[in-house]
């Protein structure tokens, strides 16, 4: 099997174990990064089987993602699945006109989960280092956020005001200029 | 086999998860997880059965992601994360999240300032960029000046103030 279509096995916290193919475990760069320092390219296999016959590379090789758990890291891959093909440069996020472009129909359908699911995939693209599904779904927030005033954006995100009423004041008359009233 | 391990510590650093676990919690961690409806496309590995881990205990994940589910907070998300997301709002929406809280007051602040720009008609020098806007109320055709606020920004002066004492500075004769 060559290196490339070899089995990584993701562990999640809750101990489930999803064998995926490199090329879809790779679509976070933390385990990409990982997976270079243990698993040489096509080409430099070759020259490793030689000089070692009773090498172990064609086992597969365990990922543990210790801050995942199994029911976030189902939706994670099911992503990672569906873009395995496709190449994503490593410093999307740098990228303005991506940050702008307009959200993918497959991805905003695919990001249409609860609230709690939607924040843990945020946290697990983070932390695995998946930017294209980062900025899809900060850009779900985002939509989510638009249009609404202050007190409406309290309530869907659970954010405690800890303004005093003077300093909220302050910062409402602050604001006021800008605002079209 | 091999066996990729990583810095625990770094772990909880990059995720910014709450550190608070509760009964209440575990309960909705688990309907969370029963509401889940999406398909697994990994079938296969159902049948393997889950090693040894100590977070299969509920009571032991405080800093693991599955820890967050009744607590989440938009402002409790890592400052990179709220950064990108703050990214893609219009001024507007950005004054509305700055007025929620004092943390995401904070962090919308830069974004207010790097998305506002004001038109204030000039004379033109001949190197810059020039737009021709429309007046209505003077029926008139007229060059403007396109301003970036963040160029005004003091971080001791209010927003009005710092545009007013910039308008002045400018010719607009």
């Amino acid at each position: 099997m060559p290196a490339t279509e070899k089995n990584i096995i993701i562990i999640t916290s809750d101990g489930e174990r999803f064998p995926v193919e490199r090329k879809v475990a790779e679509k976070s760069i933390l385990i990409k990064n990982m997976l270079k320092n243990l698993l040489p390219d096509e080409g430099e296999e070759d020259d490793d089987d030689d000089e070692d016959p009773d090498s172990d590379a064609d086992e597969p090789i365990e990922v543990p993602t210790q801050n995942v758990r199994s029911a976030v890291m189902k939706n994670i891959l099911e992503w990672c699945e569906h873009y395995k093909e496709i190449q994503f440069p490593d410093d999307e996020q740098d990228d303005e006109s991506k940050k702008s472009a307009p959200i993918d129909p497959w991805d905003k359908n695919f990001l249409n989960v609860d609230q709690e699911m939607l924040y843990e995939i945020i946290l697990a693209a983070n932390y695995l280092n998946i930017k294209p599904l980062l900025n899809a779904s900060c850009k779900v927030v985002a939509e989510m956020i638009r249009s609404k005033s202050p007190e409406e954006i309290r309530k869907t995100f659970n954010i405690v005001n800890d303004f005093t009423p003077e300093e909220e004041a302050a910062i409402k008359r602050e604001n006021e200029w800008a605002e079209d009233r | 086999m091999h066996s990729v391990k990583r810095r625990k510590s770094s772990v909880n650093e990059d995720t910014g998860s709450s550190s608070s676990s509760s009964s209440s919690s575990i309960t909705h961690f688990r309907s969370s997880i029963k509401t889940n409806h999406k398909s697994h496309i990994f079938s296969k590995q159902h049948l393997n059965k889950p090693v040894s881990n100590p977070f299969t205990n509920s009571n032991s994940n405080s800093n693991s992601l599955n820890s967050n589910s009744k607590s989440f907070s938009l402002d409790k998300l890592p400052p990179n994360v709220l950064d990108l997301i703050l990214s893609q709002l219009q001024t507007v929406d950005l004054i509305s999240l700055s007025e929620t809280n004092k943390k995401l007051n904070d962090l919308a602040q830069p974004h207010i300032f790097n998305s506002i720009h004001i038109t204030i008609p000039t004379k033109l020098q001949d190197d810059e960029e020039d737009e021709v806007a429309y007046d209505e109320n003077t029926n008139n055709t007229q060059f403007i000046k396109t301003v970036p606020l963040i160029n005004l920004h003091h971080p001791n002066v209010s927003i009005k103030s710092q545009i007013v004492a910039s308008s002045e500075h400018i010719d607009t004769t």
